[in-house]
This record gives structure tokens, sequence and C-alpha cells, in this order.
């Protein structure tokens, strides 16, 4: 139990992922095989349910900290939580107990139910007694069933398969197995999940190698590079999803992303759809909304079609018996066999991101047989109206900058003063005379020892210097310095300001050689918007 | 209840006041004669004409107050004010931190200031030890004054900062320990282990260490902030640096660095998660929920004052005790120095 509530104690200051993966990996090689049993249950989320209610608890433990209720409702206000208060007001352990976590949750904590209400609300007490103040905190969270896992579940599958030294995708396959609420957790399931060796039916339920998936920018190509010439290919949207696999077999259906991560939960729709598929089939495709566009078939009645050639494993992937949400990816002409850059401008629509080329003779995996074919990124020009030091996620601190363009660009330079002027004075800004936030940009942190970068370029000399106000740690900027923006795509959004997110968005260069009237504004970034968005329900 | 003409003490719009003796205690105006009970900026205000408080002080006072004229004491050395007899005891806060006793006609009073006390047999080691003093009336302070307050002996609570600090060197991430520059960094200085790694200090914490030295604390070796160049130099180190200082640009070098507070409020987890600190330590210099009730029941006094902290909570309490409880309405604890209120930050 101690072991466990250090756990948490860890888990509960990790700033980042390895810490956290650490710390599990820590408590897997000290704990009880039976300890980790219980501890992997309860951090996958599996619960204990409410063994006994939070009334009939505080007021056993309002006698036992011999105080007055009033005061332990003062108290119960200013921590805001049951488990703390109870944990810090009885009074301090009289002998601490090291039992495994096992035992405790085995032999006491599930013997809770079958006590009246008197006797579990004492005994409770009683444990709490053995433990310090954050095993008590534990103790209550877990009976009143308010425990809450502080860690995700990929994190976990993460340590566990460096633990175990396994693969983690044997572990995802059989980790719905291992969370069945039915069966109650114990070192010999928690060891059968994590033996090394698959079992025959395991290995077929893997997915294939996923092929290389080239990805080429539209300016670096055209029809003269495509190998072979464009006839020798054959185009589909793609939408820059995830690239999955599904695999049929008698036993199932698994549904596998190419970066290793089983989607059967989240895609319950694609799963029950695959049953209408022969068994032993491997498809291929992209995650488009709930549904599967497939792209490729890869295995059909256990025949192996990875070294056939392209159009042949399609003309098999036809004959398939798909229903919806399963679909063949549609395909698009390339008209007289030129270059399929210019089909890029045409087929932009809301999601679509550039076009899937596959070589029509190629075997799955042959080398230069899938490209990626980007749209050229969008630029923009915006300027930098706030600036806040942010850490994250890795724990580094990064200075994240808050872009604007204008809701109007002003008509003349008089315009412009105007609208600096009331910027400045804080008036109210009519039309025109607003930078509208557009995106944030995060820069990276000066590399360590040299704070030169940015200082060089002086950006944060600058931003002291135009600072107009501060709220807590962002900075309202006096609009000044300019930058060129690239992004992926932009989308419309009724929730930003601008009505726009951004994806994708990049740092191209600083502009200095701009004024402000060279900044964008929302009129023009419409303009970039995919011709079909624009026309429908635009905010 | 501040009115009652008999009381020693009273609470005037300038402060504390013995009618008596004619002087304030911590006085939050500037006054004629003030008796200070410690150097923390809530209660060494500047502007007074004369200070009386404990000798030993009298640099890290001098820090804050400038050129006032000051009358150093002794701990139980007794002057006579106009009549009234006052003597300085040991109030095991911060260093020179005192309680201030006053008797006159055979009555006494005493008023703590902030003071530390727990139920463990243990004090601040930067100074000496909390005294009981038996009186009629105490006015105390009350910043922990909930039972969700019971500090552990501080010795754990150094063993998790020793430890924190021994992790991140391994790792070379910096160790960043928020504290207030006077009375916290230096108990954590004379508290921590210094041969895990250099221990590095904020110029606040720097020129309090210094008035701290000069009057004879005995405190490990330091660098100074600003001889800092390279973050190389910080990946071993402990920096100890005053909590608004952290939002310092010239902290930039401290990108990835391990950040902790030490204070009383880490006790619940929303103030540790309030401050964004990677790791709270719960480490006071206030008395705890049992330490005031010892306090109180030390002194033997019929009639307690509450003045700053929970007040309305703790003179209930008192007052179910069987005590005559009142409080005094004085800005204690809103202030930056002590570790009085969870969001204040220092200067």
């Amino acid at each position: 139990m101690m072991r466990f509530t250090a756990l948490s104690a860890r888990l509960e200051c990790a700033n980042s992922e390895v810490q956290r993966i650490d710390a599990l990996r820590d408590y897997l090689a000290g704990a009880p095989p039976g300890d980790a049993a219980w501890a992997v249950a309860l951090l996958a989320g599996r619960g204990l349910g409410r063994l006994l209610r939070a009334e009939p608890l505080c007021e056993s433990a309002v006698r036992a900290a011999r105080v007055e209720r009033w005061l332990f409702d003062t108290c119960l206000e200013a921590s805001g939580d049951i488990a703390e208060t109870i944990a810090h007001l009885l009074p301090p352990a009289r002998r601490a107990e090291s039992n495994s976590l096992a035992s405790w949750i085995d032999d006491r904590l599930l013997s809770l139910p079958e006590c009246s209400v008197p006797t579990a609300c004492e005994r409770a007490l009683q444990w709490c007694d053995l433990l310090d103040p954050a095993g008590r905190e534990l103790l209550v969270r877990l009976m009143l069933g308010r425990w809450r896992a502080m860690v995700d579940e990929s994190l976990l599958l993460q340590a566990l398969a460096q633990h175990a030294g396994i693969d983690i995708r044997l572990l995802r396959l059989r980790w719905p197995e291992w969370t069945n609420p039915r069966l109650r957790p114990d070192a010999s399931r928690l060891a059968a999940v994590l033996r090394p060796q698959p079992t025959p039916a395991e290995e077929r339920a893997q997915a294939y190698p996923f092929a290389a998936l080239q990805t080429v920018a539209a300016s670096a190509t055209s029809s003269a590079e495509l190998e072979g010439g464009a006839a020798a290919w054959l185009v589909r949207t793609r939408h820059g999803n995830c690239r999955l696999q599904l695999v049929r077999r008698a036993e199932g259906a698994w549904l596998w992303s190419s970066s290793g991560e089983l989607l059967n939960r989240r895609c319950a729709d694609i799963l029950a759809a695959a049953a209408e598929l022969p068994v032993d089939t491997v498809l291929e495709g992209e995650l488009v909304g709930t549904g599967l566009v497939v792209v490729d078939l890869l295995e059909l009645g256990s025949l192996n079609l990875r070294d056939r050639p392209y159009v042949e494993r399609m003309a098999r992937a036809c004959d398939l018996p798909l229903v919806h949400p399963i679909a063949l990816a549609p395909e698009i002409g390339i008209e007289g066999g030129t270059s399929p850059v210019p089909l890029l401008a045409r087929c932009r629509s809301r999601g679509v991101h550039g076009l899937l080329l596959l070589r029509r003779d190629a075997h799955y995996g042959a080398a230069q047989a899938l490209m990626h074919l980007l749209p050229p990124p969008m630029r923009a020009i915006a300027a930098v109206r706030t600036a806040q030091s942010v850490v994250d996620s890795d724990g580094a601190v990064r200075l994240e900058l808050g872009l604007a363009v204008w809701d109007q660009r002003p008509h003349d330079e008089a315009g412009l003063a105007a609208a600096l002027r009331s910027m400045a004075t804080g008036a109210r800004l009519g039309v025109g005379q607003q930078l509208v936030p557009l995106a944030k940009l995060r820069l990276d942190p000066p590399a360590p020892g040299d704070a030169a970068d940015l200082h060089a370029d002086g950006l944060l000399g600058w931003i002291q210097e135009a600072t107009m106000q501060r709220f807590g740690p962002v900075r309202l900027l006096r609009p000044g310095r300019l930058c060129e923006i690239e992004f992926d795509d932009l989308e419309p959004s009724a929730r930003r300001k601008s009505g726009f997110r951004l994806t994708g968005v990049r740092l191209q260069r600083w502009r200095s050689d701009c004024s402000l009237m060279d900044v964008d504004d929302v009129q023009r970034m419409r303009g970039l918007l995919a011709p079909e968005v624009s026309t429908g329900a635009t905010p | 209840m501040a009115s009652d003409t008999d009381d020693l003490i009273v609470e005037r719009p300038e402060g504390l006041y013995c009618p008596p003796g004619r002087f304030h205690i911590d006085p939050w105006r500037a006054v004629d004669r003030a008796v200070i009970t410690h150097a923390h900026a809530d209660h060494a205000r500047a502007g007074h004409r004369h200070v009386l408080a404990v000798a030993a002080s009298e640099p890290v006072l001098r820090a804050r107050l400038g050129s006032v004229p000051m009358q150093g004491l002794g701990y139980g050395e007794v002057v006579q004010m106009n009549g009234v007899r006052v003597s300085l005891h040991p109030a095991g806060h911060v260093f020179g931190s005192a309680q201030v006793r006053v008797e006159h006609r055979g009555r006494v009073w005493v008023a703590s200031g902030d003071y530390y006390l727990s139920e463990h047999d243990e004090s601040n080691p930067t100074c000496a030890a909390f005294e009981p003093l038996r009186c009629d009336c105490f006015v105390t302070e009350s910043t922990f004054g909930l039972p969700l307050y019971r500090w552990r002996p501080q010795h754990e609570t150094l063993a998790q900062i020793n430890a924190w600090w021994r992790d991140n060197a391994r790792e070379c991430r910096p160790s960043l320990l928020a504290a207030y520059s006077f009375g916290k960094a230096q108990r954590l200085l004379a508290g921590v282990d210094a041969s895990i790694g250099p221990i590095v200090v904020h110029r606040s914490v720097d020129a309090m260490n210094a008035a701290c030295r000069a009057a004879g604390m005995r405190l490990p070796a330091t660098l100074a902030w600003s001889a800092i160049e390279s973050r190389a130099q910080l990946s071993e180190a402990l920096v100890i640096a005053p909590p608004m200082a952290l939002a310092d640009a010239s902290m930039h070098l401290l990108g990835g660095a391990s950040r902790a507070f030490a204070s009383g409020w880490m006790q619940l987890r929303h103030h540790r998660r309030q401050r964004g600190f990677d790791r709270g330590f719960v480490l006071s210099d206030h008395a705890d929920w049992p330490g005031l009730q010892r306090a109180i029941r030390a002194t033997g006094a019929r009639r307690v004052i509450v003045t700053h902290g929970h007040e309305a909570v703790m003179v209930r309490w008192l007052r179910e005790q069987g005590l005559q409880a009142g409080t005094f309405a004085t800005p204690f604890g809103a202030a930056p120095d002590g570790d009085a209120d969870p969001v204040a930050d220092s200067p």
C-alpha cells in the first residue's frame, strides 16, 4: 500500500511522460506480483465501486478526530476534498503497517459491502490509523469510489511493455481481456498478459508492416518525375488521417493504425462492418470520419496478395462485399496523362489533404510506389499581438506569440494611424481598426547556455518595450513586428474571433520589410478556404 | 472588546497599541514608538521615530527600516516604558523574532507576533525556540488556524527536499525552490544537505543572507544568481528564489528545471496546484493547529485575542473551550514576506 501511495504521489508530481513512465516502471520492478496486478487494474481505470457512502464516513471521522461538526465542515470547505480533509483531521497514525496493496483490497476493502454501515465506517477509520496522510487519502478515495488514475492508458501500456520487454502491440491485443471488469486482477492473469511469446492466433491478429509512404511537396514534383509517367499511377484523395489495416480472422477483427495503436474500441462501426468480410481478409485504408476508406487489399482468404501488382489487388478488392462504413476510395483520373499537380486544386475540399499516388504495377511495400502529394502550403502575413512564456508538456519553456490579422485592412495611412491611435488609447475599436487573433506560434527556447538567439533578433527586447498591458502571464503588445507564416490548412471555426482555425502553423520568416498595411485581413483568409466550405455555413 | 479601558493592548487605526506604555506593537502606520516583533514586511514597516526590537535582529531590520533610532534588547531583558515593564521573548518564527510581554500593575499581556510551534519537540534551527509565557491575555496569530494544518516533523520534509534535489542533480536538472527571502530561505539553507551540489540564491535572498551572517547565523556557502553565466553551472544546483522572481526574464536559464515551493500552504492540494509547481514541500515558520493549541494552553491565559488567519474559526473554537476570545483586525499576513498568504508574492 505504501509503495502504491508513493507511486500515486510520483505520478501526481510528474510533469512529463518520461517521468510518468519511469515512475510506473520503478513501481512494477519493485512491487510483488499480486500488488502489481491490482495496481495495473486500478491505473487502467478499474474502480472498486462505492464501498461506503461519504456522509456516514464523515460522521464517524468527526467523532474519531474529536472535532465539532462545524469545524470539520469548515475544513472541508477549505480543502474542497473529503478524502484530504479526513486524512489530515484524524489523529496521527499510532502504528505504521506496510501490508500489500493486494491484501488491502482483497482482504479488507472488498469485504466492506458485507458489513453494516456503522461497522464499515468503524473499520475504515481503524484502517486509517495504520496509514500516513497520503495513504489515508488514497484509501478513502478508493472506498468512496472517487479514485482516479493519474496516467492515461497509452502511457501505462508503454510502461508495461518496457517493463516486461514485450511488443506493445501484443499488449494492446491482450488488453481488452485484462480490463474485463468481471475478472478479478491477480498475479497469474497479469503474468499471462505480459508473457513475451505470442500465440499463433495472436500473431495472425497483427497487422502487416505498413508500406513506406513517401511525402512529396507539390512544388517538387511534376509528371516527368513520376517514374514511368503519370499513366503508371493511380490517384486517390488523401485525407491526411491515420493509415489503418483491418485484419479479419475467424476469431475476430482488429483495426491497427500504422503507429501500432489498436482502434477497436474507438471504431466500433468499422468492426461491426468487418464481420461481413470473408474470413482472413486484410485491408488497408484511411480513417475518414468514423469510416474506413479502403485503398489496398493485402490478404484474401489466406492468400497473400502483397507480392501481386496493385491493380490486381484492387481488382479483387472491388469484388469484396463492403458494407458501410467501409468503402473503396474513389479513383481520380489524370486527364491526358499529365501531371497530377493540377488535380490538387480541383479536389480541394474540407478534410482532404492532398493526393495519394499508387503505382499500378508495384507489389505492396515496393520502393517509391506509394506517395502522398501535399498541396502547397498557404501563407499569410500577420502581426505579433500577444506574447507569453509557456511551459510545454516536455518541460521546456517556450515563447508563445499570438498572431493577428486585420478584420478589414485600413484603406490608407490615415486609417492605419487612426486604428493605431484607438488601440493605444484603449478606445472602442470599430470595423477596420481591429487586429483579430489568428493563430498562436510557439518558438523553441534558446539552446541551453546561449540565450543569444532570441536576443540577437531583438525579439525579447522588443516584447518588453512593446508591452501595452499585462493580463497575468499574457502581454498585449503594440503591433509592429510582422511575420510571414506558413500553414497546411484552414477551416472555418465559429469559436475563433477571426473565424478560422489554422493547422500546422509555422514561422516562415520575419518581415521587417513590410508595414502594418501589408498584414492580411479576414477577407483574404476567407478566400483561402476550400471552395465547398466557403459556400456553406460560414459564421 | 478592544475598547475595554483596562486592556493593556488595544487596536488603533495605526496598529496595536499599549495605552499605559504609550507604544505600538508592529504598527502599520508611522508612529513615535514602535516595538517590532520581527523583520517581515507586514510587521516591520518603515517611518517610525523610534524602534525597539531584539538586538540580534538589528542588521536584518536595518536592511528594511534604514537608519531609524533603534534600541536593541536581549531576550528576556526588561525595559520600563512609562511604568510598563516590557520584555521580548523568543517566538521561534524567524531569526530575531520575538513575543512582546507587557506587565502593568500586576497584569501580564503577551503579543505573540508570528510564532512557530508544533506538536513535535523541535524548533526552527535559525532562531531561538518559542518560549511559553504565563499571562492573563494572549494576543495570538492564527495563520494556520484549521485542524487541517498539522506539520510532520521537519526532518521528514527536509529529507524529501534533499531526495528531490538529489534526483534532479542526478539527471542534470536544476532544482528551483521558491521560498520567501527572509526566514524560509535561511531555514532551508540551514537544513538541506549542502554536499549534494552548489546552492545558488536570488539577489533578494543573498541580501538577507548577508544580514543574517552579519548577525552571526551560520549558513552554507552560496553562489549569487548574478554570477551564473550558463545553464551548465545550474545542472546540479539548488536555486533558492522568492516566488515572484520565478516570473523574472532572467530566470530563462532555468527552462526544464524542476520547480518546488516550500510553505505551510503546500499541505493542501489545491494550493499546490494553484501555483503550478511540480512539488510542494510542507515547511512552515508558523504554528500549526496543534502548535497554536499548545501555545495557548501553555500561557494559562483566560482571554485570547486572535489577530490574523481564520480568526472566526479560532474564536469560536476558543469559546467552546470556555475561554474569553475576540479578534483584532490587523493587516498581518496580507503582506508578502511571511508564508502568511498562499498567493502573495515577494517584492
